[in-house]
């Protein structure tokens, strides 16, 4: 199945189809308050600055409503930082653009699409020619293991299933960055682990740039080569903390066995749960 | 999960004594419509209940034929029922839909004219019937007009709701794949308001056939709530059942036609319903 998967994959959605690298500069981020709820500006963000090389998976680990789906947000280009700024490849992020895309926490599929047309959405609003929507989308949805699925209701589908959709809807789009917020952040244990795997699968297939928000620990080990801890509100970077563990890692069993892994785990957990 | 599994358990177990059962059900309400008009008819025969305020269904079925077949009087009412039915309807629709559009989507048209919308919504816009008949006459327009007047707030408000309601990820979404507004609007706004369009649409169609009735009361020589109540001017209570029956028949298809189109247009809903039950 992975193996005849990709050709059309592997030709550039929009041109250049390198992964990027991210450089986050100084970003700080307050929500305006409300006068009316007699709500004050909330600060979500303070001073990050955040460096993501070409092809390598960072992943964001923080507490409940350190702003690290903000963080993602303005690497997207959905909501403009109050200061600083996000780079990619050296140009400027103004707003969301052909080269990022985004996975969403709860997937966020349209109910009225099928599996085939929901993945098409995101090639379609881009305008791409509508016999190359349908193709790329069929091999984006063979890549991610929903052959058969094609048109299946998102109401019909499970959980991982949805996920598996949303992932597909980035994937076809070939972006040269992918954001995924909190993805499995919804999901029971065991289609989370098989999720993994398959991140991790998909991962080695193109090594694209990803940055990825969790509050799994494990999750975050497990996964990235990068995982930036987060202090709460007002977010700022805590450590940044390089994953020396072997790839490709999809056997996890082997990985989570090892001391090294318990090692960053432990390290991980004491930078979220202890006082600075 | 567990408690789910073990219901879907008791679910298949139960299935084929409970689709036995649903057969006899079809049956049994035959059974007791036939029940139901026997008793009836039994008591008009014994003159338990005058006949005058309660016909016999046999006189009923007999003034139908009459007027169905042979003084085929019914067709001109029918149609001119229908016409005033179907173009203030219609009208509702094309006016309401798009202006609860506008307002679903603008705040400062939102704030400028809901109060006037659901205030005349609030109306019993009967009371607005002198005043149309002053205005457009006492022909078929001002009976339009009641109509249109009858369902077009259901529509438009119900249009609005499902615009304002829009999950707001969806339209993020959309945004993040680089969608413009226009793209928004037409390929996840419009559909996500398509249910509760059909649910305004529904409710207006109820509210548009009362308008038909009570616009034929007041000021008619023509269609079926004249011939209702000049039957009942007549003491002709058979010919008086007839009327309503039709008004029920009628209210009845289209309630199952709007069925149909929600089962056409939003099928991703019902087939959601259908593996719940």
């Amino acid at each position: 199945m992975v193996a005849q998967v990709g050709s059309a994959l592997s030709q550039p959605a929009s041109g250049d189809a390198r992964p990027a690298g991210v450089r986050v500069e100084r970003v700080g981020h307050e929500f305006p308050g409300s006068r009316q709820r007699n709500a004050p500006p909330v600060r979500a963000l303070a001073d990050v600055s955040l460096d993501v090389p070409p092809q390598t998976f960072v992943s964001i680990v923080g507490p409940s409503g350190c702003g690290k789906t903000t963080l993602l947000r303005i690497i997207d280009g959905l909501v403009m930082p109050t200061t600083g700024a996000v780079w990619i490849d050296g140009a400027p992020v103004t707003g969301p653009a052909r080269d990022r895309a985004m996975v969403f926490q709860d997937a966020d599929l349209l109910p009225w699409r099928t599996t085939l047309a929901n993945v098409m959405f995101g090639l379609e609003v881009q305008g791409a020619p509508r016999a190359a929507c349908e193709a790329r989308a069929r091999e984006a949805i063979a890549r991610v293991g929903l052959d058969g699925f094609e048109h299946h209701y998102p109401g019909q589908l499970s959980g991982g299933m949805r996920q598996r959709v949303g992932l597909a809807r980035a994937l076809s789009t070939d972006p040269r960055l992918l954001l995924m917020d909190e993805p499995f952040g919804a999901l029971d244990a065991q289609t989370r682990e098989a999720m993994q795997e398959e991140l991790l699968r998909l991962w080695e297939q193109d090594q694209k740039t990803v940055v990825f928000i969790t509050h799994s620990i494990d999750e975050a080990v497990l996964l990235s080569d990068t995982v930036v801890v987060m202090t709460a509100r007002p977010g700022t970077i805590r450590e940044v903390i390089p994953i020396e563990l072997p790839r490709p890692r999809w056997r996890e069993e082997d990985l989570r066995g090892d001391p090294r892994f318990a090692e960053y785990r432990r390290r991980i957990n004491a930078l979220l749960h202890e006082p600075r | 999960m567990a408690q789910t599994a073990s219901l879907e358990l008791q679910r298949t177990k139960a299935a084929p004594r409970l689709r036995g059962l649903a057969e006899n059900t079809r049956l049994l309400g035959a059974l007791m419509l036939v029940l139901i008009l026997a008793v009836w008819e039994a008591v008009t025969q014994l003159k338990l209940i005058d006949p005058l305020i309660l016909p016999a269904p046999s006189a009923i079925a007999g003034a139908a034929v009459k007027v169905f077949f042979q003084t085929r009087e019914i067709y001109p009412h029918l149609w001119v029922s229908f016409q005033e039915g179907v173009l203030g309807f219609v009208l509702a629709v094309i006016i309401g839909v798009p202006l609860g559009l506008v307002l679903g989507r603008s705040r400062l048209f939102r704030s400028l004219f809901e109060p006037y919308v659901m205030a005349l919504y609030s109306t019993p816009q009967v009371a607005f019937f002198p005043l149309l008949i002053i205005a457009l006459g006492i022909g078929l327009w001002s009976k339009v007009a009641l109509v249109f007047f009858g369902a077009v707030f259901s529509i438009l408000i119900n249009t609005q709701a499902g615009v304002i309601n829009t999950d707001r990820r969806m339209v993020e979404m959309a945004r993040s794949f680089t969608a413009s507004e226009l793209t928004i609007f037409r390929k996840v706004i419009l559909p996500a308001s398509v249910p509760f369009i059909i649910a305004g649409m529904r409710l207006g169609l109820g509210r548009a056939l009362i308008m038909v009735f009570v616009a034929e009361l007041f000021s008619a020589t023509e269609g079926i709530g004249y011939m209702i109540v000049r039957a009942g001017a007549l003491f002709d209570t058979p010919k008086l059942f007839v009327g309503v029956l039709v008004m029920t028949l009628a209210g009845v298809l289209l309630s199952e036609g709007m069925k149909r189109l929600e089962r056409r247009l939003v099928p991703w809903l019902s087939i959601r319903e259908e593996e719940a039950s």
